[in-house]
């Protein structure tokens, strides 16, 4: 689903990427784990074409990510860490727009299966602004849904929410059998609780483990978030 | 269509827009009332031009704010990131964001001056075309000002840095433009008076009121002198037009190619 090779990202003289290797199997729900500044974002970005690969190849569903190719695009949807969406509009007309302005066409039925998903259907008609921070983010969930994608990327999707709000996303999350999933993570319950492996970046170098290894290996088991 | 949608409805229940048409809609009565004076048949151009000059302080600045802010804010709101990732590019992005501002500020503007012009019709007599060409001025501005803001919002990192540009651009199109082309007035002569004229009409506002006053019949183009009618190379209109083909294009590239993509307090 996703294969990166020898992928090298620089800013000035700073190697933030350094020869990252990475292979997601359909599926996989992948925890993206590192130190604030380790590069998560700038991974992301490379991932989602926003940085331009300079150095090193990444594929998506066997599509090399370019400018010159959008093929790529159509098997990814994106949720932004503190997606704070449109506040003067309602949950609805959020999703309407995204859903024509990304997919270009509208579909009421889906939009409603989406937004039940979430629990928002019955808040639909409410302004943004109005949303706690765990309703914006399962909106943005809701709206990464709608696009139907097979690979989800998810940056911190449970980042400045309460714990019961943590826990209506994770088990949407945790229901996305058909999806592949890579999410950067700083809470080590919700990568126990939903992923299949962890992707860990440290020093600008990549190791990928399972879940069990992971902990084993950085000695966590005994902590919970 | 769906940009423009989208626009319309975030800024119709915001407090900006309503705050900026009321900031026009007072002074227009104010100007409105002051005039009321002058006399029926001649008071109407010199309503038109006393209004636009007052309006000028405004316009450009209200325009600046709400493109820069309404750029900046989709990536704050990491919305454009969102839109980014899937098959819009930040051109495209941008084409569809601008046609939505010009939409949210020309409709309820033009609605005004069309409302206007009723409250006129009571205490002069109108020049319809006048009229036309004052609309037509305002709504060129508008656009020059708006694009300019997009440009300011794009290469914006933080709130901060909006104010200081927007009240930079408005400071030099006002003050500085002018300032600057005093200092080599000495050496202009026949043969670079065209040069000079360009770069003066590259001011926006300079070559939006050259078309106004001309237009409205205010400033004449009779007995010039040579180096005046060599200064005039061409007719006002296409002075304007020129104008805002390259404040429009300058501003789009400058916000492509300066985009940052990021925004942050």
């Amino acid at each position: 689903m996703i294969k990166v090779t020898n992928l090298n990202q620089s800013f000035g003289k700073k190697n933030v990427l350094d020869s990252i290797n990475l292979d997601i199997n359909p599926n996989e729900i992948c925890a993206l784990v590192g130190r604030n500044g380790a590069g998560k974002s700038t991974f992301i970005n490379s991932l989602l074409g926003l940085l331009p690969v300079k150095q090193g190849e990444i594929l998506i569903n066997g599509t090399a990510v370019n400018k010159k190719n959008d093929e790529w695009k159509k098997t990814i949807a994106y949720l932004p860490e503190k997606f704070m969406l449109y506040p003067m509009l309602t949950g609805l007309e959020n999703i309407t727009f995204f859903a024509e302005a990304v997919t270009k066409t509208v579909n009421q039925e889906r939009i409603e299966q989406v937004l039940r998903s979430v629990s928002l259907w019955e808040d639909r008609d409410v302004q943004v602004k109005k949303y706690s921070k765990g309703m914006l983010q399962r909106l943005g969930l809701a709206i990464t849904l709608y696009q139907n994608s097979s690979l989800l990327i998810l940056d911190e999707p449970t980042s400045g929410i309460d714990p019961l709000g943590r826990k209506e996303i994770l088990e949407v999350l945790g229901s996305l059998h058909d999806k592949t999933i890579l999410l950067s993570s700083h809470h080590l319950d919700e990568i126990k609780q939903i992923c299949t492996h962890v992707a860990y970046l440290d020093n600008g170098k990549m190791e990928k483990f399972t879940v069990d290894e992971f902990l084993q290996t950085h000695n966590l088991g005994g902590i919970s978030s | 269509m769906h940009y423009i949608w989208k626009e319309w409805k975030e800024n119709i229940r915001g407090k900006g827009i309503w705050l900026s048409l009321s900031i026009i809609v007072l002074i227009s009565i104010a100007i409105l009332f002051r005039s009321s004076a002058l006399s029926f048949d001649k008071g109407f151009y010199v309503l038109l031009i006393n209004l636009f000059d007052t309006i000028i302080y405004f316009i450009p600045i209200l325009c600046l704010f709400i493109g820069a802010f309404s750029i900046f804010q989709e990536k704050e709101q990491k919305t454009l990131i969102m839109l980014l990732t899937k098959t819009d590019s930040f051109g495209s992005f941008l084409i569809k964001k601008s046609l939505g501002l010009y939409a949210v500020v020309l409709v309820p503007l033009i609605t005004w001056f069309f409302i206007y012009l009723f409250l006129l019709k009571f205490n002069f007599h109108l020049d319809i075309k006048g009229y036309f060409i004052f609309v037509a001025a305002i709504v060129c501005m508008s656009l020059v000002f708006l694009q300019i803001g997009a440009a300011i919002g794009s290469f914006s990192r933080s709130r901060m840095q909006i104010l200081g540009f927007t009240i930079f651009v408005w400071f030099y199109f006002f003050f500085l433009h002018d300032f600057i082309l005093l200092s080599f007035l000495p050496d202009v002569t026949h043969e670079n008076v065209k040069l000079f004229s360009s770069v003066y009409f590259l001011n926006p506002l300079q070559a939006i009121r050259m078309f106004l006053e001309t237009g409205t019949g205010v400033y004449s183009f009779g007995h010039m002198s040579r180096l005046l009618q060599a200064f005039m190379w061409t007719k006002p209109v296409f002075f304007l037009l020129g104008n805002l083909l390259f404040w429009l294009i300058t501003s789009f590239l400058t916000a492509i190619v300066f985009n940052r993509k990021e925004g942050y307090e």
